[in-house]
């Protein structure tokens, strides 16, 4: 499962992420101009929950062979009264540019997009063992006060790690783990007994 | 084997029980793709451009490109471990190159790894590939000659050390030839040589190796080779590593002689990476900026001002133009970053004239400044009449009648070009050269008839060095004096003119 989730983190488009970040300050820009900013957040985030869960919806409003009439009525089937108006109406605006593949995307943009502006980051703990709350918890307090930002932290799990934590927030790790200090004694013992191994290197002339 | 399996294990021991534990802070980014020796990421957000990246398994990366969602990585290694997916690490340093006297008379790759079989380099000491060149205020005008030990350059294109001096012409023309002699003649010299193959087949390079350690050359000399086989990465790379090498001894003080052979196909390798890396083509599809891709490597090579202990780098950099076309884009950009170029043509070449020198188009921007006083009194006006010959020569095979004076011209002109024929791996001292030079550019061989010419050569010199040893050892000495072999009373013009007399006596 864990490798399954690494593999499709690696594989998105540079671009979509791109046309993501547009479109959630789009919404989020619509969001302020009305003071609701938090509940487009989340209706953005349930909305792309389910369509991550029905794939049909999701295959429905990418596929190019739809009319965007059909589907704005699949829309307003899905959405009325679930969702507030302007929502619906940002979703539409979306699949009709042929961006519905983008949600994904948005979702993401419009999360780091308000974080930011909360002075909130992401964190991600990697470790052996499944962690309980507390230590959780422990390891938000301590990372915050180093970063002065507030950090919510995810955790998973790697029995590649062996011990010791990797702490991942943005594009900087902090890894204390097993594996890495292994790594690096292993590297440090190499280097050392080759540097031995050249000093006394007159003990290996052969002889006569 | 006396050294002992428990001794290597103590040592680890040690090592292990001194290994402090510190938590591993890295930048770090995701392959977003991989292919011909680039690869894209994902990520990276502090990298700077020139930086180092490691991908897993050791390979080491520059950060070539910086766009808005993801960095361009040229790959300097094996690209086909990486995968997409993989974590990039930051390495937070330029790229550097091991420096220093461990590096001579090896063959390293870009990197300096050493690919010669005689184990590591045992350097302590490294310079970053990509510098900027020494500034206005740490120069000084080129002054000392750096002779190449060849007739027809150091008499009629003397370079200086210090000076950019271009090697420009078709394939098969002796381009390389002429490095290889400036490289051999530098034996008594003290200059270090340092030959950067880019792009060529490795079977040439296997050559030149072998040429430089049976002539000795191999003591002084470092080849730093990125093959055609290698990726264009590396042979964008290899001209930068190979100055760096060159630079560590020019601010010790010392003297270098730096070879790129050749830096037409390091701008072929350059337009591979920036058209994988989506950079716009422009004319031949090269990049805009391939031209400050070899003025900057090119500028590297500087005659440093006194303070600074006055070492130099001399680049002969190599440029092979197709069918004779000098207008074409990258040899018209080296000829005007260099300080003069030395044409070498197929016609001459077949005709027999080596080096196949072009007297008329070839020319040193540094000129007399940097030749030894008595070579410049002796052919200072040697490259015009050559020119002048040519033009001669060519209205000449009209059939027309000629006066005399016109015919004594043609015929001085013929011995002159045998005069300056020269074989490979011959270089002259420039003693030699001034005498030699001297008698036929005084009439002392209008005599000898031309195919005896080389013949007279040979004897002459052989004659000085045995029976006239005070007469060479005179023109030595005085060679840098102003008057020397211009005034008639000089007392090394007289000798000199003596030991001609006598010599034309007995040759026959």
């Amino acid at each position: 499962m864990a490798t399954e989730n690494k593999i499709k983190d690696s594989v998105f488009d540079t671009d979509r992420q791109y046309l993501g970040g547009v479109y959630a300050r789009a919404l989020l820009g619509m969001g302020e101009k009305s003071g609701q900013v938090d509940s487009l957040v989340e209706e953005l985030g349930s909305f792309a929950s389910v369509l991550a869960q029905i794939p049909k919806l999701r295959k429905a409003l990418e596929s190019p062979r739809i009319g965007f009439v059909e589907k704005n009525n699949l829309i307003e089937k899905a959405l009325k009264g679930k969702a507030s108006v302007p929502f619906v109406n940002f979703v539409k605006v979306v699949t009709s540019k042929g961006r519905a593949d983008c949600f994904p995307a948005i979702r993401r943009a419009a999360d780091l997009i308000c974080d930011e502006r909360a002075g909130r980051v992401q964190a991600t703990m990697t470790t052996a063992q499944p962690v309980d709350e507390a230590m959780k918890r422990k390891v938000a307090e301590r990372l915050s006060q180093v970063l002065g930002k507030k950090v919510s932290i995810t955790a998973e799990v790697d029995a590649d790690v062996l011990g010791g934590l990797v702490v991942r927030v943005g594009d900087t790790v902090y890894d204390g783990s097993l594996k890495n200090q292994l790594s690096q004694v292993r590297a440090a013992a190499i280097g050392r007994a080759n540097q031995e191994i050249r000093k006394s290197l007159d003990r290996f002339a052969t002889g006569t | 084997m006396k050294f002992s399996a428990d001794e290597i294990a103590s040592v680890i021991q040690q090592e292990i029980e001194q290994y402090d534990s510190q938590i591993d802070v890295r930048e770090v980014g995701t392959v977003l793709e991989v292919g011909d020796g680039i690869a894209r990421v994902h990520g990276l957000t502090g990298v700077a451009a020139g930086e180092m990246v490691e991908f897993p398994g050791g390979v080491i990366g520059l950060a070539f490109n910086l766009e808005e969602n993801s960095v361009g990585v040229i790959i300097l290694g094996d690209y086909l471990n990486i995968k997409e997916g993989a974590e990039v690490k930051a390495l937070g340093t330029l790229l550097s190159v091991p420096v220093g006297p461990a590096v001579i008379g090896r063959v390293v790759d870009p990197l300096g790894n050493p690919i010669d079989g005689k184990g590591p380099i045992h350097s302590t000491e490294t310079r970053p590939v990509e510098v900027i060149a020494p500034g206005v205020a740490e120069r000084q005008p080129v002054h000392e000659p750096m002779q190449t030990g060849i007739k027809a350059v150091d008499a009629m294109t003397p370079v200086g050390r210090g000076q950019r001096e271009l090697i420009i012409g078709d394939r098969k023309t002796g381009k390389t030839a002429i490095a290889i002699d400036a490289i051999l003649n530098q034996k008594t010299t003290g200059v270090k040589c340092f030959y950067v193959a880019v792009g060529q087949k490795d079977s040439s390079v296997a050559g030149v190796i072998r040429v430089l350690e049976e002539s000795g050359a191999m003591a002084y000399t470092t080849v730093v080779v990125a093959g055609a086989s290698v990726a264009a990465p590396l042979q964008y790379v290899a001209p930068y590593a190979g100055t760096a090498m060159a630079e560590y001894f020019m601010w010790k003080g010392e003297h270098c002689l730096v070879v790129y052979d050749d830096l037409s196909k390091q701008a072929v390798a350059y337009r591979e990476l920036s058209l994988l890396m989506r950079r716009p083509p422009g004319r031949e599809a090269y990049p805009g900026d391939v031209f400050y891709c070899h003025s900057r490597l090119l500028e590297r090579s500087s005659k440093l001002s006194a303070e600074l202990g006055g070492g130099s780098i001399t680049a002969l950099p190599i440029i092979e133009t197709l069918e004779g076309e000098v207008s074409a884009y990258i040899p018209t950009n080296v000829i005007s970053i260099t300080d003069g170029q030395i044409y070498v043509q197929p016609d001459l070449f077949f005709r027999g004239v080596r080096p196949a020198m072009n007297a008329g188009i070839s020319v040193s921007r540094v000129g007399g400044a940097a030749q030894v006083k008595a070579m410049k009194n002796v052919a200072g006006g040697l490259r015009l009449a050559l020119a002048s010959f040519r033009e001669l020569e060519a209205f000449a095979q009209l059939g027309t009648d000629l006066d005399a004076a016109t015919q004594s011209q043609l015929d001085r002109g013929y011995r002159m070009v045998e005069l300056l024929k020269q074989g490979q791996y011959t270089p002259l001292n420039v003693v030699d050269q001034i005498m030699v030079i001297y008698a036929g550019d005084r009439g002392f061989l209008d005599k000898v008839p031309v195919k005896q010419i080389q013949k007279w050569e040979k004897e002459f010199l052989a004659f000085i060095h045995d029976k006239k040893p005070n007469v060479w050892k005179l023109l030595d000495e005085t060679k840098n004096e102003g008057d020397c072999m211009k005034k008639p009373d000089h007392p090394a013009t007289v000798a000199v003119t003596d030991a001609l007399r006598e010599f034309n006596q007995s040759f026959r």
